[in-house]
């Protein structure tokens, strides 16, 4: 593999006044091959060229979770990511994580993010739903979410967190789930209910970025998804999400057809449907006024049957294990 | 080569974004793409019926999987996440032999038939960029852009996972849609936010939060230059063309971005009337814009 | 002045194991770490924990293990202590919530490791460390103990009376520089590994504790034990864990001679990691290794196995080496990871300074003498951050609070303020630094000869001087990484002295340290721990000697030591 000479363009951030944070774009040039870790020409600049240049490290191997930076775009660990995959024209354009407060340069103030992550209260807890016996196959369900490293990645990612800070945000669902999940957590019920308030499970826009830029495939939207689940399995079903959820199986069970009609009506209520009129008159005005009568689909028998046949013999789809994890 | 598919539009696009219907099909006559009813097709339970009932939503996946292999043919869609609900569920069946099996035991005891785990599933923008002749699609272009600078926006469900969309949605030519802008000889605006997401599917719960989204990237892609978003969902169309103007208020920002479905635009530059193609039913009048290019 | 009973440096397995008996005594306890507890080195643990759990297995056949792979020179007492403690704490965390592989009856799951003679390691994939230290971090949450996240320490200060009165801290996120005062201190701040240039170790392992601890008083020993790695990867020391071999994998030479037979004919791969260090030394020294490297072969393992328990070093093979261990052989050398020596203390990790304790790789308590079995180097951090902890609690319950030295807090302020005054001209702390580590692998390596240690000890003196000349480009006060760097060096510059100095005095070959000109072991002459001590007049390392604490059990008595 041959060299070449590769330009840094760095956000610069230095503290202000109180809260405020002044930017700037700085270039550097390293002469590197392309397999270099971004990491490494950080350290060649910082040691070699400008002392100044602030950023988090330490393991240099994927696993302390320190160097999560925005470099060409996504964030990313600095240490696993190669310049020649991230190099537009030669140039990486690098900045610190999205969503959370600058300190320096490219080093944000983490204390946001673990505060969320203390929110979810990230630590088994004794109770009535306390597990006895752990089998070979009880943290199939849970090993993604351990290899979770706090990196901040999908927090920095996340569409929600972006337009609302109160979001608990990937990570930290994650490592609830973790705790749902485990055979030996006490208030699983305790901690589902606690996850479906505002701001918490039922904000996920499901837009997936999260499992893209997870560094350490941690998948936490899927952890989010299963997380519903128990949630509805356990009857809790208040939110509007939830109710946006369970009228999607009625509907389909009733007529094969999503209906948007019920489904608005059932999500919010009466009330909650009148106060969306908002969007509603927009709709109305170009006539679009979903039908509230959609015909059924050829064959809905037969997935009033499907459904009636997993009710009475259910299969866990979750894991790849080959038997059901026992909760 | 016949291109014909058993063809999934989603349950939008049969009620209130039907215009995006309308114009796949005119677009689909005009290049011979064959698109085959399925009757028996149900809802694809998009995200929601995988957290309410994961087993049942794998197995209303495998029944509209099912009866595209009994018609021979891949399975078309219109609706990122109906290709991100059926691709999920595709993946996982066609790599995980037990559990087809135990699906197939559900479908069989129902009186469905089984699937066979043959069934390619196609966004209607990959085939119209991949798999038709790029001549063939020139030549129906009679009514090119002229260098209008078109936002993509991209929709999530049709680029992630990367694991289950790897190559169909990533390819080294950059995104599908960029792709399609440039064949109808528009310019592809490069702004913040065309990987993000529109919101529609907290769209209920957390409305303040999608309006702000909207404006968002509706103003990220207009602040870059662009005349016109366009689209490969029908969701994305309804929140990023019917909740544009409610999002103005929130950002207290006009916006003003005309917005379409991608098959709508290119039904346009095949001189596809205005009409069939449903550009009345959109929220952001694009007329201006495209009589600039004498489109409309 | 804010004030603690206790107050814990470093948030690693150790500290925050200790802090957990603080809360669970009710004392006010507090923890100060220069990373966020996630952030520790314990994390990057990979393979396994060590504990007699299985029925067949014995804690004294654990226990006689680790004599025999100390090479003899560990402390008795403290190595019973820890293999009996062993099985509680593995249960221990099992219970917090660590989530260890289970066999198919839902067993804690074990694995073969080097120098064990049971399949003694407990394991959680190959991300031990990260696994165990989530559970201890989720224990500390719930404890509500204080962290003073991002804070480093910049020194260990006495009272008059030679007892510990506090520590000088510098918020790492402010620049604030403060006092804090404790009636005990407990240092669990790890490693050294940035002593040398390649390593397997974070660039925040530059032994900070160690140093201070030197420096107020208290000896470090046996320093010149630095284990190699015989995994690390070629470019960028990156560990590739013990594991891997426990999993049945191969050391195969450039020529594709699996070549461990000719060293441990027993044992092979399994020997112990001094063993199997020297041997690929050996090899890449005769000329059977590709650049500077052998390799470590799991092709034969095959996808399933590796992607099943092997899954972290399959990526980090791919991201940093560009391998895929499915495919081929990884590139590997011996590589600078773990350090037996520390500060020293009694079997409760209490130092000679009163109020002072050290526990985990900080300390050298010592349980692992000249050389460290694989797996017990978690255990160690567990079990003595419990012991340790336990022992400095009852300790601050009976003692007092002392007077904090006025002048502590302006002295190191006036050192930082000095630093930042000096022009911008001579050298960067990066370049000393890289001067030093760069001579430290090249001398003080796994063979080691007088001429060159001679010459690495005899440049200590200028780097002190050059020391005293580098520059910071950065002069600010938020997240100042420049001059957390620049603080370190010193640590590193007294570390490194201490390790070549004691390797040099030791004129024999033991566990880690072998010595060309001395190549067999003296039980006679050198059975003995070597003391480094900071002169204060002299500004240099100065040593002495110890006697290693035995038991009376006659089947540790020394033997020759074969694998």
């Amino acid at each position: 593999m041959t060299s070449q000479t590769y330009t840094f363009r760095i956000q610069r951030n230095m503290p202000g006044q109180v809260g405020t944070v002044q930017s700037h774009w700085q270039e550097y040039k390293v002469e590197a091959e392309p397999n270099t870790t971004i990491l490494t020409l950080l350290e060649t600049i910082k040691g070699g060229q400008d002392g100044t240049l602030t950023f988090r490290q330490s393991c240099r191997s994927a696993i302390c979770g320190s160097c999560a930076i925005n470099i060409g775009g996504r964030t990313r660990l600095a240490c696993k990511t190669h310049v020649g995959t991230v190099a537009k024209d030669g140039v990486v354009e690098i900045s610190p994580q999205k969503n959370q407060p600058v300190l320096r340069d490219l080093a944000i103030d983490i204390r946001p993010f673990f505060a969320r992550v203390h929110g979810i209260k990230p630590y088994l807890q004794e109770g009535p739903e306390r597990a006895g016996k752990v089998t070979s196959t009880a943290y199939d369900q849970v090993n993604h979410v351990t290899q979770c490293i706090m990196c901040g990645c999908c927090y920095s990612e996340c569409t929600m967190a972006e337009v609302n800070p109160k979001f608990i945000g990937p990570a930290a669902l994650a490592k609830a789930f973790r705790f749902v999940s485990d055979p030996r957590e006490g208030l699983k019920t305790e901690r589902l209910q606690a996850l479906a308030n505002p701001n918490g499970i039922w904000s996920c826009t499901r837009c997936t970025l999260c499992v893209d830029v997870c560094p350490k495939e941690v998948a936490p939207m899927e952890a989010i998804v299963k997380l519903r689940t128990r949630g509805l399995n356990k009857g809790v079903n208040t939110s509007a999400g939830a109710k946006h959820a369970l009228a999607f199986h009625e509907d389909i069970k009733q007529t094969g057809q999503l209906n948007e009609f019920t489904l608005m009506m059932r999500t919010l209520g009466i009330v909650g449907s009148l106060m969306e009129t908002g969007m509603a008159l927009h709709l109305a005005k170009k006539g679009k006024i979903p039908s509230p009568f959609p015909h059924s689909v050829t064959g809905v028998d037969e997935l009033r049957r499907m459904y009636e046949s997993l009710e009475r013999s259910p299969i866990d789809v979750e894991t790849k294990a080959k038997e059901a994890v026992p909760e | 080569m016949t291109l014909e598919f058993a063809y999934y539009p989603g349950c939008a696009a049969k009620q209130i974004q039907r215009e995006a219907d309308w114009a796949a099909r005119a677009v689909c006559q005009e290049l011979g793409i064959g698109l085959l009813a399925m009757p028996r097709a149900s809802c694809c339970g998009a995200v929601s019926l995988r957290e309410t009932k994961p087993a049942f939503a794998l197995a209303v996946a495998a029944r509209i999987l099912s009866e595209a292999e009994a018609m021979g043919k891949d399975l078309v869609t219109i609706c990122n996440t109906c290709l991100q609900t059926l691709t999920h569920a595709n993946y996982r069946l066609s790599n995980e032999p037990e559990l087809l099996e135990k699906i197939n035991a559900v479908l069989a005891e129902s009186g469905v038939r089984p699937y066979g785990g043959t069934i390619k599933v196609r966004h209607l923008l990959w085939v119209v960029t991949d798999l038709v002749d790029s001549r063939t699609l020139k030549a129906k272009i009679t009514h090119p852009l002229k260098g209008l600078r078109v936002a993509a926006f991209l929709g999530c469900h049709s680029i992630r996972p990367e694991e289950i969309f790897n190559h169909a949605s990533n390819t080294s030519e950059g995104p599908h849609l960029e792709r399609l802008i440039q064949l109808m000889g528009g310019v592809p605006v490069d702004y913040v936010g065309k990987d993000r997401c529109c919101g529609f599917h907290v769209m209920l719960s957390d409305k303040h939060e999608v309006h702000t989204m909207a404006a968002k990237n509706c103003l990220s892609a207009k602040d870059a230059g662009a005349q016109v978003m366009i689209t490969p969902c029908t969701l994305c169309d309804m929140i990023m063309g019917s909740v544009q103007p409610i999002a103005e208020k929130t950002v207290q920002r006009t916006i003003n971005l005309p917005e379409m479905n991608f098959a709508q635009l290119l039904g346009l530059t095949m001189g596809i009337s205005k009409e069939r193609l449903g550009i009345s039913r959109l929220h952001i009048d694009p007329v201006p814009v495209l009589s600039s290019i004498g489109l409309a | 002045m804010k004030s603690h009973d206790l107050i814990i440096v470093g948030a690693g397995l150790s500290g925050m194991r200790a802090a957990l008996e603080g809360a669970k005594a009710g004392l006010d306890v507090a923890v100060v770490s220069k990373v966020h507890p996630l952030r520790s080195h314990s994390c990057a643990a990979q393979g396994g924990i060590n504990a007699a759990i299985n029925p067949n297995d014995k804690w004294e056949v654990h226990a006689y293990d680790t004599v025999k792979g100390s090479d003899f020179i560990g402390d008795e007492d403290a190595i019973d202590l820890m293999c009996r403690e062993a099985p509680g704490i593995i249960h221990e965390m099992d219970r917090m919530g660590t989530p260890f592989s289970r066999n198919d009856d839902g067993v804690i799951a074990q694995r073969p490791f080097g120098g064990a003679s049971f399949d003694r390691t407990c394991y959680a994939a190959d991300r031990t460390g990260q696994v165990l230290l989530h559970t201890l971090w989720e224990r500390l949450v719930h404890s509500g103990i204080h962290v003073y996240e991002e804070c480093h320490v910049f020194r260990l200060v006495l009272a008059s009376d030679g007892h510990v009165a506090g520590l000088v801290v510098y918020d790492i996120k402010t620049g604030e520089i403060f006092g804090l005062r404790g009636k005990g201190i407990l240092l669990a701040t790890g490693g050294y590994g940035r002593v040398f240039l390649s390593s397997t170790n974070a660039t925040t392992n530059t032994g900070d504790g160690m140093a201070y601890a030197m420096r107020a008083g208290a000896p470090l020993a046996d320093m010149e034990f630095v284990q190699f790695h015989p995994t690390g990867l070629r470019t960028s020391g990156i560990l590739i864990t013990e594991g891997a071999r426990g999993e049945g994998g191969y050391l195969i030479n450039a020529e594709g001679e699996r070549f461990m037979g000719r060293y441990a004919p027993k044992k092979w791969e399994l020997a112990s990691r001094d063993v199997v260090s020297r041997a690929e030394q050996t090899e890449i020294l005769e000329g059977r290794g590709t650049n500077g490297a052998i390799f470590l072969d799991l092709r034969h393992l095959g996808r399933d196995k590796i992607i099943d328990k092997l899954p972290q070093i399959r990526h980090l093979a791919l991201d940093l080496e560009g391998v895929d261990p499915i495919d081929a052989p990884i590139p590997v050398r011996p590589t600078v990871h773990y350090s037996m020596g520390g500060i020293r203390t009694d079997k409760f990790g209490a130092a000679p300074v009163p109020g002072l304790f050290a526990a985990g790789e900080a300390a050298c308590v010592s349980v692992h003498g000249a050389n460290r079995l694989g797996g017990n180097s978690l255990l160690d951090t567990i079990v003595f951050g419990k012991i340790t902890g336990e022992h400095a609690c009852q300790y601050v319950r009976s003692a007092q609070l002392r007077d904090f030295p006025a002048n502590a807090i302006a002295e190191e302020k006036d050192r930082i303020q000095e630093l930042k005054s000096r022009p911008n001209r001579g050298l960067r702390p990066a370049m000393l630094h890289h001067q030093m580590a760069e001579a430290m692998n090249t001398y003080c390596g796994v063979y080691r000869e007088p001429v060159g240690m001679t010459t690495l000890a005899e440049k200590f003196p200028g780097w002190r001087l050059d020391y005293e000349r580098i520059h910071l480009d950065d002069k600010s006060t938020v997240f100042n990484v420049d001059l957390l760097r620049a603080v370190e060096l010193r640590n590193l510059l007294d570390l490194g002295e201490s390790i070549v100095k004691g390797a040099l005095a030791r004129e024999e070959s033991r566990g880690a340290h072998f010595r060309i000109d001395f190549p067999n072991r003296d039980d006679v002459k050198w059975r003995k721990h070597t003391l480094a001590f900071w002169d204060e007049g002299a500004q240099a390392v100065r040593l002495d000697q110890e006697e290693v604490r035995t038991v009376g059990n006659p089947e540790y008595a020394p033997m020759v030591r074969t694998y």
